[in-house]
């Protein structure tokens, strides 16, 4: 065994159990964007599997690659997000009056509030993992916030409301992780709540329809509630076994609209054809992912890789949770994807990316 | 170390802080997929189950030689969707578009077209195929169609109107045939509609790929009648001829092949058109020809005379007191027309003598009269396969009274229907034999098999025999001849048998009317080798002449001529 493990170096110290996980659902991922668009003729599936062949060696690289000396690159990294967040109110392409994307070639569209989530995890681990900053002078620990909210405003205005909040919630778990006080948290905690108001002001009108069809799910069913109404038939239907790949009717039938299927509702189409077990069955990929990835972060050497790796945790488990959330009627549609397992390249290769970072510190663990 | 301990158990709380969140998810999703979820299942299936009638048409009617008679025609609802031309179609377009194809008014298109709260309103109902094609090819070529709903639909056509109405008949509303053959033949005529139970997709189209059932429609049968559609038009023009002429209330005419007793021509007036029976009085519906009974007067001298002469009580050449014109019998006068002092047995024929016919019959018992009049035909349904077909009414010798027997003789007292007249006059034509009328000839299914097919049929045996029947032939085509009663029925180069009739109308409170008779012209050409039996009766004739022999005869004159011309029956006898 040790023989093997020299054998493959850096290799053989790999979080095996994170990177079965990881393909698998990146599996899963393209036999149900291939089933979303069956009947269409789609060739996302193909997109997708192209986009994962292109994240293999994403991966490894990251793995490979010290993630120690992302400390030096974490301000240019940031900087870079931030230009490219403000880009694309110049050179941004519009999909459905959102401005999230570059178009590059035609052959991607890329999405820089992917770069700006791995920018901040970065940020936001180095500057509290710095030992000299004293977190108990409020200053070192509003710059951080202020610096999370820099981003967080662009990609709101986008708009992309919930890309945007997941940039909280890292910033929070990284703080909390960090141990800032008790006290400090709390106050941060009542002002967030104090500015709930203001952020419903600010936020767009289908926005606060769609909360308010949350709040009342039989509002409008035929409008503003059709996605979240549909999604409910879709995985109430299903059952325990489903309806049999590529046979769920909410989707191919046309219902599910097919501009969303393979994205944030891919879980609809996974619960309706391959029911409670199929949707089992990758939740409890997705929880040992998570176990694993807490693994990490408890087994890093050094205080930078575990903020790191709770900030991917976050960011993943963010991420599934409210897509998860939303498409069975506990939060209000708010368009987050599936991670590896929703269609789009450039998330497909961030979060690539991003598991291969915890497969680094894993990799260089104490 | 403690402090670094301490972050660990930070880190491990956000871990576990994660992990909670996502449990609280799982037993969400337990909930929604293992929970008892019959309402989604249910709003699921009534939206995506599709279930559709699949329609199949009604078999056609044809003349003996396959000309169309009934069909089943597709045609187009044509109607607008408002509130979507409104929001996505250009209705100023759209309204020109179907203003230059429908026949409706513009300004009506308009007004609906200004309903843009309605999501349908029907604009023109039946309208031709041809005609809705073009429309749809128009809106297509200028990108209208949009919102415009063109629904197909099979309804009933019949292409030659008023032609044979009567017999062919109509169809109702509810697809039942409701008047002539598609009425009696409605079990094969009708279409068996399928159905088929499938799945829709989000945009209501059916997936062919997930249909659960499917019973496919079947087709009606076609009916092809013995009737020829070149002869019914010369009946008629025939028949209406005669109606404009004497200005009167009705009259009806068939001609029914000798051998076999198919009718090969059946009119009745007043007619209506079956593609608008719903706008036709009842009245004008019914076919006089099976419905309408009524005392036959002379023409029935004929059968009295046969059954005498099958007896052996007369002789045709023996002389028959015709009493000046009237005879006293049992306290009450009997009149002829034309007063008569002697008349050979074969001359009371020609001149059509009541006294001379009365005085014939009553050599006769009534129990043997009525036995006759019986075998003819009369007093019970001939079963010819028209609905509504009446009896007559021909009273048992018990129920006599005593002018009934001398009355009866003169086609009095009883009440007969043209079709049982016309099938005993050419029970005579036939060698004594009565053959059954009948007017549907086959029936083949969509495919071609025969389902059906109507062979000649005797009524019973003979009534009298085939000598006695050539004798009453040569008897009667002297009606026909100069100085006979039918010499406006007689045809250059043809002996023509028949017998006239000049019915007295009986008034519905008893007696007879004064001026209102039927003048009626029964026979068969040629007089010895008989293909064809005519009758013509003219309801209620107006004018001073309104015998059977001025009136009908020269009716059945124009029939015969058609008949000879279009059979090509060669003349015989001169």
């Amino acid at each position: 065994m040790d023989n093997l493990r020299r054998t493959l170096g850096p290799l053989g110290r790999m979080d095996w159990v994170a990177l079965i996980c990881t393909f698998s659902l990146l599996g899963i991922g393209v036999a149900f964007i291939y089933s979303a668009g069956y009947g269409r003729e789609s060739t996302q599936w193909i997109r997708q599997i192209l986009f994962i062949l292109l994240g293999i060696p994403v991966y490894l690289f990251a793995a490979f690659f010290d993630y120690r000396r992302l400390r030096e690159w974490a301000y240019p990294l940031y900087l870079i997000s931030l230009v490219l967040l403000v880009g694309l109110y110049f050179f941004g392409m519009s999909i459905h009056g959102a401005r999230r994307w570059y178009n590059i070639f035609g052959l991607l569209y890329f999405q820089p509030a992917e770069v700006a989530k791995l920018a901040i995890i970065c940020l936001l681990a180095m500057w509290f993992s710095d030992t000299l900053r004293n977190l108990r002078r409020p200053a070192n620990v509003i710059v951080p916030l202020l610096l999370t909210l820099l981003p967080f405003g662009l990609i709101a205005a986008q708009p992309d409301v919930g890309t945007a909040f997941i940039l909280l919630c890292i910033f929070g778990a990284i703080l909390f992780s960090a141990g800032v006080s008790w006290k400090l948290l709390g106050m941060l905690a009542l002002l967030g709540v104090l500015s709930l108001p203001i952020a419903w002001t600010m936020l767009r009108p289908y926005h606060r329809d769609r909360i308010m069809v949350y709040l009342e799910p039989d509002r409008d069913p035929l409008g503003r509630g059709w996605n979240r109404r549909q999604s409910e038939i879709a995985i109430g239907s299903g059952g325990l076994h489903g309806k049999g790949f590529k046979q769920g009717t909410q989707n191919v039938l046309g219902f599910l609209p097919v501009t969303v299927a393979p994205t944030d509702f891919i879980y609809s189409v996974i619960a309706e054809e391959k029911g409670f077990i199929g949707c089992t069955l990758m939740l409890t990929l997705y929880s040992v992912l998570f176990v694993a990835l807490a693994r990490t972060s408890l087994r890093s050497q050094d205080v930078f890789g575990r903020l790191m790796t709770i900030g991917i945790l976050t960011m993943l488990c963010a991420h599934v949770t409210i897509n998860v959330a939303m498409t069975i009627g506990l939060l209000p549609i708010i368009g987050l994807p599936l991670p590896l397992v929703s269609y789009g390249g450039s998330f497909v290769l961030s979060m690539m990316l991003a598991l291969g970072l915890a497969q680094s510190v894993y990799i260089r663990r104490s | 170390m403690k402090k670094i301990s301490g972050l660990r158990l930070r880190a491990g709380l956000t871990g576990l802080f994660f992990l909670t969140l996502f449990g609280g998810l799982a037993a969400r999703v337990v909930h929604l997929q293992l929970g008892d979820h019959t309402e989604l299942r249910l709003t699921y299936q009534r939206r995506v189950i599709h279930r559709e009638d699949l329609k199949a048409s009604r078999g056609s009617v044809r003349d003996r030689n396959g000309r169309l008679l009934a069909l089943d025609e597709s045609r187009k609802h044509v109607g607008v969707d408002p509130s979507f031309i409104h929001a996505h179609n250009n209705p100023q377009l759209v309204h020109a578009a179907l203003s230059r194809f429908l026949h409706v008014e513009p300004a009506m298109i308009g007004a609906r077209l200004q309903e843009t709260n309605r999501r349908f309103a029907y604009l023109e109902r039946f309208v031709e195929e041809y005609r809705a094609e073009e429309l749809d090819a128009y809106l297509r070529e200028h990108s209208l169609r949009n919102g415009v709903v063109l629904e197909t639909i099979n309804t009933r056509s019949y292409p030659h109107g008023n032609l044979l109405s009567h017999v062919v008949g109509f169809v109702n509303r509810e697809d039942v045939g409701s008047a002539g053959v598609e009425q009696t033949m409605h079990r094969f005529l009708q279409s068996r509609g399928g159905i088929r139970v499938s799945e829709k997709d989000g945009r209501r189209r059916e997936m062919a790929s997930r249909r659960s059932l499917q019973i496919d429609p079947t087709d009606g049968a076609d009916v092809t009648l013995t009737v020829d559609l070149f002869l019914q038009h010369g009946v008629e023009e025939a028949l209406e001829k005669a109606l404009k002429q004497y200005n009167a209330a009705g009259g009806w005419a068939l001609v029914m092949d000798v051998k076999t007793g198919e009718i090969l021509a059946m009119a009745s007036r007043p007619d209506y058109d079956p593609n608008a029976f719903n706008r036709t009085p009842s009245e004008h519906m019914r076919n006089r020809n099976v419905t309408g009974s009524y005392e036959p007067g002379s023409i029935f001298k004929g059968l009295v005379f046969a059954a005498a002469l099958n007896e052996g009580l007369v002789e045709p050449t023996e002389i028959i007191d015709c009493e000046y014109g009237v005879w006293i019998h049992r306290n009450r006068p009997l009149r002829d027309y034309h007063p008569y002092a002697r008349l050979t047995a074969e001359e009371v024929l020609h001149k059509s003598s009541n006294i001379g016919t009365a005085k014939i019959a009553l050599r006769m018992a009534p129990e043997m009269m009525h036995d006759y009049l019986r075998k003819f035909g009369f007093g019970q349904r001939t079963g010819i396969d028209l609905p509504g077909e009446e009896s007559g009414i021909m009273h048992d010798p018990r129920n006599w009274d005593s002018l009934t027997h001398s009355r009866m003789s003169i086609g009095h007292a009883v009440n007969v229907t043209a079709v049982q007249m016309a099938a005993a006059m050419n029970a005579i034509a036939n060698d004594g034999v009565l053959m059954r009328p009948y007017v549907v000839r086959e029936v083949r299914s969509p495919s071609g098999d025969l389902l059906f097919k109507r062979h000649p049929e005797e009524a019973g045996p003979p009534v009298v025999r085939p000598e006695v029947a050539r004798e009453m032939r040569r008897m009667l085509a002297g009606v026909t001849r100069p100085g006979g009663t039918g010499r406006r029925a007689a045809i250059e180069g043809f002996e023509i048998a028949g017998k006239t009739g000049t019915a007295q109308k009986v008034l519905p409170g008893g007696g007879y009317a004064e001026k209102l008779n039927v003048a009626s012209f029964v026979g068969f050409l040629p007089a010895q080798n008989p293909v064809v039996t005519i009758l013509v009766s003219i309801d209620e004739p107006q004018g001073e002449l309104r015998t059977g022999g001025s009136v009908a005869a020269p009716v059945f004159k124009e029939i015969a001529e058609y008949a000879i011309g279009y059979y090509g029956i060669p003349p015989e006898g001169f």
